[in-house]
Order: C-alpha cells, then sequence, then structure tokens
C-alpha cells in the first residue's frame, strides 16, 4: 500500500462533498430562477437537476486492494426537467402570449426545499465520515508516538 | 526467541480491516443519493474467523470490498443504502480502530518495558 492509497479514503469523502456542494448549487440557481421567463436559449426557465455516478477505481493493485477499489461518488450530467412548463393566466406579463397566458419555469418550490435539505443532510454524513478517518489516522499514528 | 509479541500480526491485520473497511463506508456515504447504487463491504469477520482458527499469519489475504447485499429491499431509486445503518457502522468500526491501536500500544509499551529492563 503506497502511502497515497493510504489516504484514498479522504478523497472519496471529499468526492462527496463536492456533489451534494453541487446539489446545493444547482438548487440555489432553480430557486433564484422560478420565475425566470426568458433565458438564453429562449423560453422560460427549466429546473435542472444533477445526475450522480459512483466511481470505481480499476486495478490499483496491491494489498490489501482488489480489482476495483471505491473512487466515491461524480456528477455526470446536469439535466433538465422535461416536465410540462405551467401556463399561468397573467395579460400584464410582457411575456404572455395573445390569450394572455405566461409559460412559467417548472420549478417547484417544496421539491427545491426537500433537495435542498436531503443535500445538506447528506453533506453532513460525508464530513462526519471524514471526521472519522481523521480520527483513525490520528489514533494509528500516535502508535509511533508511543501509544494513543 | 520469539520477539514478536501476542498478536501483533492480528491486530496489524485488524487495523488494514478497519481502514480498508472505511473506505467501503465512506463510499456508501458519498453514494447516498445515487439511484441504483450497491452498498459495498468487506468481508470482515469471514477474514478475521480465518485468523483466528487457523495459524497462517498473512496467508488468505484476500482482503476486498465487495458488494454487500444484507437482504433489505432497495429503495424506490434502485439504491440500497441506509444513511442510518452506514453512520452505525462507521462509529463501530472507528471503536474497532481504536480498539485495536489501544491493544497494539499497550503491547509495545509491554515489549518497550522488557527491553529496558525496568
Amino acid at each position: 500500500m503506497t502511502w497515497m492509497n493510504l489516504l484514498s479514503s479522504t478523497d472519496i469523502s471529499a468526492s462527496g462533498l463536492s456533489a451534494e456542494r453541487q446539489r446545493m448549487e444547482v438548487v440555489a440557481n432553480n430557486l433564484a430562477n422560478a420565475n425566470t421567463t426568458r433565458t438564453a436559449g429562449g423560453g422560460p426557465y427549466r429546473r435542472q437537476h444533477l445526475v450522480f455516478a459512483a466511481v470505481l477505481n480499476e486495478q490499483q493493485g496491491g494489498f490489501p486492494r482488489s480489482a476495483s477499489s471505491p473512487g466515491g461518488v461524480r456528477v455526470v450530467a446536469v439535466e433538465e426537467d422535461p416536465s410540462a412548463l405551467p401556463r399561468v393566466f397573467n395579460p400584464g406579463h410582457p411575456d404572455a402570449d395573445e390569450q394572455g397566458y405566461v409559460t412559467m419555469p417548472n420549478v417547484k418550490i417544496p421539491n427545491e426545499m426537500v433537495d435542498l435539505m436531503t443535500a445538506s443532510r447528506a453533506y453532513e454524513a460525508n464530513l462526519r465520515a471524514l471526521r472519522s478517518f481523521r480520527t483513525m489516522a490520528e489514533q494509528t499514528l500516535a502508535l509511533l508516538r508511543g501509544g494513543p | 526467541m520469539n520477539v514478536n509479541p501476542g498478536q501483533f500480526d492480528t491486530l496489524t491485520r485488524l487495523l488494514d480491516v478497519t481502514s480498508l473497511r472505511h473506505e467501503a463506508i465512506s463510499q456508501n456515504i458519498a453514494n447516498v443519493n445515487t439511484p441504483g447504487y450497491q452498498r459495498r463491504d468487506v468481508s470482515f469477520e469471514a477474514s478475521l474467523s480465518r485468523k483466528l482458527g487457523g495459524g497462517e499469519a498473512r496467508e488468505g489475504g484476500e482482503l476486498a470490498i465487495s458488494i454487500a447485499s444484507d437482504g433489505r429491499p432497495p429503495r424506490a431509486d434502485g439504491s440500497n443504502v441506509d444513511i442510518d445503518i452506514e453512520m452505525s457502522q462507521l462509529t463501530r468500526n472507528l471503536l474497532v480502530h481504536q480498539t485495536a491501536t489501544e491493544l497494539l500500544a499497550s503491547r509495545m509499551a509491554t515489549m518497550r518495558r522488557a527491553i529496558r529492563g525496568t
């Protein structure tokens, strides 16, 4: 085991922290654009969400690792929510059509809040794992000083 | 003369297991929101009992992280990670690690006393 592999647990937890933070950013972006009717691509804003995938490093070799060792999580894509955009009757709005309806973004505030909560809890869990790893490493290093 | 005091190898091995297991648990926690993810674990008890049963010191060293199904039905998104179980496993693993390091430290202290002769 090389000493770089020794600290691979930190990378795993860090990838989790980073993924959850990105999710919180996307949620914040969705909330900020909950009423945006004009975007660069034309039309109202569409809710975005992240796609996560597990990472497994192949063939690092050496004891005690086997063919695939865990490498954390990765954000593979930012996708747009294809669900229907709600139409709201608001004839005074500059983006209203002839019938007076405005097509609004498909951002639902409760969904975003729940997403935000799960992301923040998952962030805490990753942080806890990172802290445990630090404790473990400190205990092991204490052996060099002659006792924990 | 045996300069390796009792269970030195076992305890070192236990540290290997706990650090590898920590990696598996970290991976599960990092992927708690990944749809379809299958939780991973180290076959810890099996390797420990093999170790305690036979005297083969470093033999059978195929410690590996593998997909570990514990029979619980998957969540709606296909993943079978339960965050509560992972967090308790994390703490448990930390305590096992602490036990092993404390035991190792006391063995080392004994050995040091023996060398000094005081």
